[in-house]
């Protein structure tokens, strides 16, 4: 067991190192440095100069390689902000907790909505439940992300006015109420259900495939055979089995949540790590937009070492020896 | 392909027995699509939709003059659909039925495109490592999962921006770039079991060239599979530039796109009361991407034998 997570972690470090580069490379490649803000009609070009070779911009690649990577990795250092004229790591930070939130109500309403549709439309395959759910789940399959988003904004917050369209909390409540938590909730369940009905498809799939074979099985048979009522060998032995590919799927949900927030937090216009992303891109925020890219490289690769690692302890037969 | 294969049945047919006709006769792959089609009405509809669809978008887009549609006219700005301009006009005073032509052909030639690259990649790649396996496998399979476990769609926006004098092409090399992983992966696997396979021992053992194994045995075997992925790949390659093209990092801002067209969703008043501007293209785009998928999954019931309705 251990020695498959250390093995994973291994496999990891390269990686990592390989995204770095890649990440440092983009930085470099982008127009300008962080003196070209300084310039202006009388600045002395010398001094500029100075500046640069003091802050190691003529070293060799290598060299500002190790110095940009020992920065972050020392002191969380990812340079300063020019838009929001602060350290990134404590904008980010700051971004990072919508996100957090946002992406935690996504998980528990994409399993309150997966689970019990898979198992049902597989318990009763052929059924008007299950045809429905097929249909259900080859359209949020099939739609693309930002026009479900889109519609949904349209129906639901311009529409019906049931909920907010745009913002993350109403202005001026006081922060810690329990109005303030009501009302954080109240602009999040719109993205956050949107998000949900994208990423069940997977899960509603394979749970429904796995309950339609487990049927035929012996041990369902033998369990039932033994005299266990028909409602516990689906709750408790077929339920049990089934979850292997779902465990197997959380860290790549995960994953595709956190590619996700780019769109439906544009589109929600709420202030996570996503829509930071966009705005720093379009005001060509660069120190901004690198951390965020090197940050969701970081958590994408850990997303899919969770899943080999949950893979790993549910079932045992995969395990690296 | 299917008149060859036709011809090498009725000659081993002759040497056997009548009756036996009937039995050993097995459908060619385009045989059962027909089939499948047949007794799936609803895959029919969308085909022929789907047929409709390009036909209409591309002689629109090919009678219609791209400067002339693009030409900003202020007097008609924001008209709702009326006469004049059978959907309405944007900021621009543009016809937004002539954009929508316009943005959906380029939206489906890049898809195509994206799906033409990236699958002729994870075919030649695919095939290549399955059949040899050994540490070239190994190595292009690490390289695959690495790709694959980047933040695609981060990476891309950013490429966009970096990259000096953005054209469609470096757009669509960029995405190319990102998504060959999934053909490879595919083909790999099914080249894998397929070369471990009877007929392709015999065929090495009467000498044929590697690479005649490769493209004239192991690839038609598992070309339905393949035609299955480049269905719904190209569904997927539409709705991802299309959403890069929503948010600003598609295709360069001389190029419109459905995305684009989608995009005006953003300005102020458009959710409300100028619906024009971007519900004919969500809808088109929704509409695409139901019957592509449609179709693919109709295909995919026919390539496998298992899940087949007719």
């Amino acid at each position: 067991m251990w020695k498959t997570v250390l093995r994973r972690f291994l496999i990891m470090i390269p990686q990592l190192i390989i995204l770095s580069v890649i990440v440092f490379f983009i930085g470099k490649m982008m127009p300008g440095d962080p003196f070209t803000g300084l310039i202006t009609g009388d600045t002395d070009p010398a001094a500029i100069a100075a500046l640069r070779e003091k802050a190691g911009l003529n070293d060799p690649w290598p060299i500002q390689y190790k110095n940009w990577i020992s920065r972050i990795l020392g002191n969380g250092d990812f340079g300063k902000s020019y838009t929001y004229k602060m350290q990134v790591s404590t904008l980010i930070g700051q971004r990072a907790q919508n996100t957090l939130w946002l992406s935690l109500l996504t998980l528990i309403l994409t399993y309150l909505i997966a689970v019990p549709l898979g198992v049902y439309a597989g318990r009763y395959q052929n059924s008007k439940l299950d045809k429905a759910v097929i249909v259900y789940n080859f359209v949020s399959y099939a739609i693309p992300s930002f026009v479900l988003a889109l519609l949904m904004i349209l129906i639901f917050g311009y529409k019906l006015g049931w909920v907010p369209t745009t913002g993350s909390v109403e202005i001026g409540i006081q922060k810690g109420t329990a109005a303030y938590y009501g009302s954080r909730f109240h602009y999040m369940i719109m993205p956050a259900v949107t998000s949900a009905i994208l990423s069940t498809t997977t899960t509603i799939q394979y749970l429904r495939n796995e309950v339609i074979d487990a049927k035929t099985q012996d041990y369902v048979k033998t369990a039932r055979s033994k005299g266990v009522p028909t409602n516990k060998v689906y709750s408790h032995h077929i339920f049990r089995n089934s979850l292997l590919p779902i465990a197997a799927f959380f860290g790549f949900t995960i994953t595709g949540l956190l590619s996700g927030t780019i769109f439906i937090e544009t589109i929600f216009g709420y202030p996570g790590m996503g829509e930071l992303f966009i705005s720093s891109i379009n005001s060509r925020d660069y120190s901004v937009m690198n951390a965020l890219v090197l940050l969701f490289g970081v958590l994408t690769l850990v997303g899919s070492l969770l899943s080999d690692i949950i893979m790993s302890i549910v079932d045992p037969r995969i395990r690296i020896e | 392909m299917s008149r060859k294969e036709t011809n090498s049945d009725t000659m081993v047919l002759d040497i056997n027995e009548e009756e036996l006709k009937a039995l050993s006769d097995a459908p060619t792959f385009w045989q059962v699509l027909k089939k499948e089609f047949k007794m799936d009405k609803l895959a029919t509809f969308c085909l022929v939709l789907l047929i409709i669809i390009f036909a209409v978008i591309f002689i629109g887009s090919a009678v219609l003059d791209q400067d002339q549609v693009m030409r900003i006219n202020l007097r008609n700005k924001y008209l709702p659909p009326g006469d004049e301009f059978i959907l309405g006009t944007d900021i621009g005073g543009r016809s937004i039925a002539g954009q929508l032509f316009i943005g959906g052909r380029n939206s489906l030639l890049i898809g195509f495109a994206v799906t033409i690259f990236t699958s002729v990649i994870g075919i030649v790649v695919g095939l290549i490592v399955g059949y040899y396996g050994g540490k070239v496998d190994n190595i292009i399979m690490r390289i695959c999962d690495f790709i694959q476990v980047l933040p695609a769609t981060m990476l891309i926006i950013t490429f966009v921006v970096v990259i000096p004098s953005y054209t469609m092409w470096h757009f669509i090399l960029i995405m190319t770039a990102f998504y060959w992983v999934g053909m490879t992966r595919l083909v790999r696997s099914k080249a894998l079991t397929e070369s471990r396979r009877d007929y392709i021992n015999a065929s090495k053992i009467m000498g044929t060239s590697d690479l005649k194994i490769m493209f004239g045995g192991i690839f038609p075997n598992i070309s339905s599979i393949i035609i299955v992925d480049l269905i719904l790949s190209f569904a997927g390659n539409i709705g991802i530039e299309t959403g890069l093209s929503f948010l600003g990092f598609g295709l360069p801002p001389s190029t419109p796109s459905l995305g684009t067209l989608v995009s005006y969703a953003r300005t102020p008043g458009a959710m409300s009361d100028k619906l024009w501007l971007w519900l004919p293209a969500s809808l088109l785009i929704l509409v695409m991407m139901l019957c592509i998928n449609y179709v693919g999954q109709a295909v995919r019931r026919a390539s496998d034998a298992k899940q087949r309705l007719g």
